[in-house]
């Protein structure tokens, strides 16, 4: 009788598994996932262009195009990155198919690891599908690689979390669709994206320091030109703790199988 | 007495108003039944295009065709949540009902090919019609505008309704599967909509980009509806009339003929 596979302390292959399928199927939905995000930056890139023209209309120092690209562009890492995340666990457990990673040797942290890096590859390879259409409308430069990578990495992880924490709340599409409608646009669009935070009454400023993707879009706006309007220090620390608090939540629900077990 | 042992079937006359009037009920109710993501949802992305948009520019951009921008911004804005959900509604229907497998519920019914398309239309234009007047009614508490001329703001708002209806028809028809259907959304009538000068005014554009913008039927319907709410029009008013109600009458005849011949509906 065959004995069972022996792994170490970490089952590198099964995780590495997951991750794969993660990413085969976020890569079978390229039109969806990819093409049309990047294409809905360059539209409102040229919007936002046309509707300016010639008004020399600024925001926090920059050109009005400049200062909006970083945000549109880490918008579309996390919007992939939550989208994916969550709708490929709605999926599994409406197909009933979620029964393939909870029967795998996969301990919770494994299976948390792996969702979340395939979130970010995928919300990564979004942005840069839309940096490479920006490119040639915008004035696209590394003013901080650390910033940039930084920013970028935890900013594009803290959606993924976020992505798969709905997911498992989620039992139909219309949550998903609610979702996105009515938390991770309105939320992200709101968020310092477009305009500069100088312009709002003191409510709004007051208000916008609280929310945690304001400082990823500064951040990474900071990254890309050099000029910010928040705080880094705060920033960073802002980001570390929503994602360590984040990562331990998920872990304690992965392990008790939370809405994924009978 | 023979109709006692023998049932006759149903006689109709030259139109089967009761089954067109049950197919536009099923349209109808289909999106009344999620109103939050039919209704709702496109007044929560208009407010956020008219506050993004205004905290972006309101500042350095005065004044655009007479008015204030965000007075500029709310009758396009309108306009484009009408058309994507009167677009989304029969698209969505066709494709949904497809992949189901109960388009039979639609083929089978004595309804001929005019009858299904004008339930189809008469359902994506309602939820169009809805949309805007839910949009206008909300947007108005917050930011008065009045009416120049009623008459634009009504054949605009009910034309424009109908293509996108139809274009939807024509989408769902052609659509086997979801993935088609969202490359559609994304790569034409998405551009289309956010190209079509709700943002700006197409007087900024340099000569040549204008001519080609004045080509995009979905700029005469909303240069038409603005014109409607704020009195100034980037382009003809006449133009736009005939573009839209031409657009209308051959979109109509096309899908009326393509379901007739079954097109992508019977093996």
């Amino acid at each position: 009788m065959a004995a069972p596979r022996r792994f170490g302390r970490v089952n590198w292959l099964g995780t590495a598994t997951l991750y794969r399928r993660e990413m085969l199927r976020s890569q079978k939905d390229y039109i969806d996932g990819l093409l049309g995000p990047a294409l809905t930056s360059l539209l409102m890139i040229l919007i936002f262009k046309v509707a300016a023209g010639g008004t020399g209309a600024t925001a926090g120092g920059l050109g009005l195009v400049d200062f909006i690209a970083p945000g549109l562009l880490i918008y579309a890492a996390g919007e992939r990155a939550f989208s994916g995340a969550c709708s490929f666990l709605i999926f599994d457990k409406l197909e009933g198919i979620i029964g393939d990673v909870i029967m795998a040797p996969l301990s919770p942290a494994e299976r948390l690891a792996a969702y979340a890096a395939a979130a970010v590859s995928a919300g990564l390879l979004a942005a840069l599908a839309s940096a490479a259409l920006l490119y040639p409308f915008v004035h696209l430069a590394i003013a901080s690689l650390p910033a940039l990578l930084y920013f970028g990495l935890a900013g594009t992880l803290m959606l993924a979390l976020l992505g798969i924490l709905a997911g498992l709340w989620a039992e139909r599409w219309e949550h998903f669709a609610a979702l996105l409608t009515y938390f991770l646009v309105p939320f992200s669009y709101l968020s310092g994206m477009f305009y500069s935070v100088a312009g709002l009454p003191a409510i709004g400023r007051q208000l916008i320091a609280l929310n945690p993707l304001f400082y990823v879009i500064d951040g990474l706006r900071y990254g890309l030109t050099g000029k910010a309007e928040s705080d880094l220090g705060t920033g960073v620390a802002v980001i570390l703790a929503m994602n360590l608090l984040l990562a331990a939540l998920l872990y304690r629900l992965f392990r008790r199988g939370w809405r994924l077990k009978a | 007495m023979q109709s006692a042992l023998c049932p006759v079937p149903r006689q109709l006359g030259a139109v089967n108003w009761l089954g067109l009037w049950s197919l536009y009920l099923k349209e109808i109710r289909r999106f009344a039944k999620v109103a939050t993501q039919t209704i709702i949802s496109p007044l929560v992305t208009t407010f956020l295009y008219l506050v993004i948009f205004s905290l972006a520019l309101g500042r350095s951009v005065q004044q655009l065709g007479g008015v204030s921008y965000s007075q500029f911004l709310v009758p396009g804005l309108i306009m484009m949540a009408m058309a994507q959900n009167a677009f989304a509604n029969t698209s969505s229907s066709l494709v949904i009902s497809k992949v189901q497998g109960n388009i039979v519920d639609l083929l089978m019914p004595p309804l001929n090919a005019a009858e299904l398309t004008l339930g189809l239309a008469a359902g994506g234009l309602t939820r169009g019609l809805a949309v805007g007047l839910t949009s206008a009614v909300v947007v108005r508490l917050f930011l008065p505008f009045g009416i120049h001329d009623w008459f634009f703001v009504i054949f605009d708002a009910v034309a424009a309704s109908l293509m996108l209806a139809f274009l939807g028809i024509l989408a769902g028809l052609w659509a086997e599967k979801f993935d088609q259907m969202a490359a559609v959304t994304n790569f034409i009538i998405t551009p289309l909509s956010f190209l079509s000068g709700a943002f700006y005014s197409t007087d900024r554009l340099p000569d040549l980009w204008r001519h080609i913008a004045h080509l995009n039927p979905f700029f005469y319907m909303i240069d038409g509806f603005r014109y409607g709410f704020i009195g100034h029009a980037d382009g003809s008013l006449a133009i736009g009339v005939a573009v839209l109600a031409s657009a209308d009458l051959l979109l109509g005849l096309a899908i009326w003929q393509l379901i007739a011949r079954g097109y992508k509906l019977r093996p």
